[in-house]
């Protein structure tokens, strides 16, 4: 059998067997599912949980309420209070006991004086707390109300003209070359790719090194090396497992991608979008998920991403970073004859994992900055740091020449590792010291045949 | 003579300062069964790594089947190892069919054998079970067919009835007599059970301290290492004969049966056994006497203590 054939199999052994395994079959198919299903979760519970907050507005000095003929008091602005589920308003100028309140079915009381005009603080009397959402929507309501208040003593101009004169200056950030838009939130997308790709170069770096402890434990491997070579093992190995996380990335991708078409669907059909609609504008047929995202500044960057440019990199960046950190983590687990053993060798491989990881984070602020720009050519922190910067537009020539620096410390610590592996995976009882691994990178022995 | 199928020629292997086997010459014919012994640390997984291309000796010249030895000859072999074990997590069929595509049978070809072989060794039931599923005894037979599957010409087996029942053990040796008879395998046996050897080896090796110390036909090595050995049946006086006897000879064991002594003796170098029978019928009647061949496991503690000596 040559040389590749042999390797064929040993990937076909690999991989097959681990994508067969339950756990991995439903990791890939409910992954995207209780991603989604968590934040959908997690966003209709915070919302069912919010009880309504019914608030009592004492308008002591008659600011912003005039009586009616029956006694009452309303709004001089009622445009200014909402009608919400989560919020209603009763005005009037006497304060009510604790009793009152309660038994008129109140959550909170709201009080002020004329007083507010300069301090601009009133106080809230809860029975309960308000949810936050509740008191934002209350602090804005009321800023409003004052606002109104002072552009109609202080001014010559109605509302309308204040609002028009109102500025609020936000930068847009573009490229000086390509004239493009960059945006914190392509650095949160590149943050979250890069995210996945530590999570993805540890999860399956591990599965390496398990997989070669359990070969070296249960003594098959000294079967194995009689016919095939140590290289063409590891080799094989981390090639059948890093097809592995690459057939979870696909997969998790078409899933999510069809969650995303299954939920845009829904919300064409939704009466939500026909609100939606009308809010904008639009004639409701007109609209879909698209429209809604390219109206969102939040999420309308999503729509210029090149996701062809950004997924291509990021499997490159996925397959040379795998295959860089795999190495260590197998040759990790030809030193050892037990997963527990392996701790205390493991730090050294996870510190620039998780420095490159950390710097990432750092990165999200200024994605251009020098730290990032270099961390991004270093191999170690490549994979991770480039992921930041892709979606903000990065120079062709920089991604080329961090994969090529990747790509060829990739290979001299492949060839390094195997020198350790091979003699490391037969050793039994004895754990090799700093000094023999050095021996063996430097000074191979005779190998195998 | 018969063609050799192993020529080794001054081969050493050392690891750091330690040398595991020194200066090594051996060569193995074709057709044989070979019993490759040692005490634990001789050196004799080193040598099966070597010729199962694990490793590379340091120095020296390794000729397989007459070419200097190389990868390609790797798959006219089969390694069945000590410490040996199997893939959990895969069923037992698929896991032997692995290992016979890795050298190079096809997956069609590999399948029928592994049926026959199935049957010969009454697993039948088992080809899609979980290995983790397998007893000990069953997991050593599923590892001894897929050392055999591919029909290797050289056989190399480390301690092949370690974990067998009598039956199961009895199972394989007959399968291992079949290939040697049939197919013309050659056999190395590395174990410390010395009776398996006895009962099997045409010729024996034996390692020490990396070093090859005694080497030959199996009956011959038994032979040459009787040193005075004899067994005489005796009528007569046995207090009288011992006393007699005294510091003349080594006197190892004595049993009775009715009137009849039946002793163990080891004769010194200058008194051979007519001489001995000579001065013995003065003494008593003298029914029976032979010359008695030493086992090998006697061979093998005598050789190693006269090297360790």
């Amino acid at each position: 059998m040559n040389g590749w054939n042999t390797v064929l199999a040993i990937v076909r052994r690999e991989y097959l067997t681990r994508v067969r395994r339950r756990a991995f079959v439903v990791a890939t198919v409910l992954g995207p599912i209780l991603t989604v299903g968590l934040i959908a979760g997690l966003v209709l519970l915070t919302q069912s949980t919010e009880d309504p907050v019914k608030a009592w507005v004492v308008d002591h000095d008659g600011l912003i309420t005039v009586p009616t003929d029956g006694g009452q008091f309303v709004p001089t602005c009622p445009a200014c209070y909402r009608e919400r589920p989560l919020l209603t308003y009763r005005f009037g100028r006497e304060e009510k006991t604790k009793e009152v309140l309660q038994a008129e079915g109140y959550t909170c009381m709201l009080t002020f004086d004329a007083g507010l005009m300069q301090s601009e603080k009133m106080q809230l009397l809860q029975l309960s707390p308000p949810p936050g959402r509740a008191k934002r929507a209350m602090e804005r309501d009321f800023s409003e109300a004052l606002e109104r208040l002072k552009v109609r003593e202080r001014a010559d101009l109605d509302y309308d003209a204040y609002l028009s004169l109102k500025t609020d200056v936000s930068l847009v950030a573009l490229d000086i070359d390509t004239g493009e838009q960059k945006g914190e939130e392509r650095a949160l997308l590149g943050f979250m790719f890069s995210v996945f790709m530590f999570t993805f170069v540890l999860i399956y770096g591990m599965h390496v090194m398990r997989g070669v402890i359990e070969e070296k434990s249960n003594r098959i491997v000294e079967v194995v090396l009689s016919t095939v070579r140590p290289s063409q093992l590891l080799a094989g190995k981390i090639a059948g497992i890093g097809l592995v996380g690459l057939t979870q990335i696909l997969g998790w991708a078409v899933l999510s991608w069809g969650l995303f078409f299954v939920f845009g669907l829904a919300l064409d059909q939704s009466a939500w979008m026909e609100g939606w609609a009308q809010t904008q504008g639009l004639a409701p047929e007109a609209v879909d998920l698209t429209t809604v995202m390219a109206s969102q500044s939040e999420l309308a960057f999503l729509l210029d991403i090149n996701w062809g440019v950004m997924l291509t990199c990021g499997a490159l960046y996925f397959v040379l970073g795998y295959a860089l950190y795999s190495a260590f983590f197998a040759t990790i687990g030809a030193m050892v004859e037990q997963e527990s053993d392996a701790q205390y060798l493991l730090l050294p491989v996870m510190a620039p994992l998780l420095f490159s990881y950390m710097l990432a984070s750092m990165s999200l602020d200024s994605p251009e900055s020098t730290l990032a720009v270099v961390s991004s050519f270093v191999p170690f922190s490549a994979p991770i740091s480039m992921m930041v910067r892709l979606p903000m537009g990065v120079p062709w020539w920089h991604v080329a020449l961090s994969m090529a620096l990747l790509l060829a410390t990739t290979v001299a610590l492949v060839g390094l590792a195997g020198r350790v592996y091979r003699v490391a995976i037969l050793m039994y009882g004895k754990k090799p010291n700093m000094k023999e691994v050095v021996r063996w990178m430097f000074h191979p022995d005779s190998g195998a045949l | 003579m018969s063609k050799p199928i192993l020529h080794a020629q001054g081969i050493t292997k050392s690891f750091g300062d330690q040398v595991a086997l020194a200066p090594l010459d051996l060569d193995m014919e074709a057709g044989k069964i070979v019993g490759l012994l040692g005490p634990n640390g001789a050196g004799k997984t080193t040598l099966l790594r070597m010729v199962t291309g694990i490793t590379k000796p340091d120095r020296g010249r390794l000729r397989m089947w007459g070419e200097s030895h190389h990868r390609g000859l790797l798959s006219r072999m089969g390694y069945l190892p000590e410490e040996r074990g199997l893939y959990k997590s895969m069923r037992v069929a698929e896991q032997v069919l692995y290992f016979a595509t890795l050298r190079g049978m096809t997956r069609p070809e590999a399948e029928r054998d592994l049926k026959q072989w199935f049957e010969r060794l009454e697993v039948e039931g088992w080809w899609n079970r979980e290995v983790a599923d397998l007893s000990k005894g069953m997991a050593q037979k599923i590892q001894f067919i897929a050392t055999v599957l591919h029909r290797p010409e050289l056989l190399i087996l480390d301690e092949p009835f370690s974990g067998l029942d009598p039956i199961n053990a009895a199972l394989v040796r007959d399968q291992m007599l079949r290939l040697v008879k049939e197919e013309g395998t050659t056999l190395v046996l590395s174990t410390h059970n010395m009776g398996s050897v006895e009962a099997l080896c045409d010729e024996v090796v034996l390692l020490h301290k990396g070093q090859k110390i005694l080497s030959g036909p199996t009956d011959e090595v038994r032979e040459s290492a009787r040193q005075g050995r004899v067994q005489v049946v005796v009528h007569g006086n046995l207090m009288a004969f011992v006393a007699e006897l005294g510091a003349r000879a080594e006197l190892l064991h004595s049993s009775t049966e009715g009137d009849r002594h039946t002793l163990d003796l080891t004769l010194p170098e200058a008194w051979g056994m007519p001489a001995f029978l000579a001065w013995a019928v003065q003494h008593v009647e003298v029914l029976e006497a032979r010359p008695v061949r030493l086992s090998m496991e006697e061979v093998f503690v005598q050789t190693v203590e006269s090297v360790g000596a």
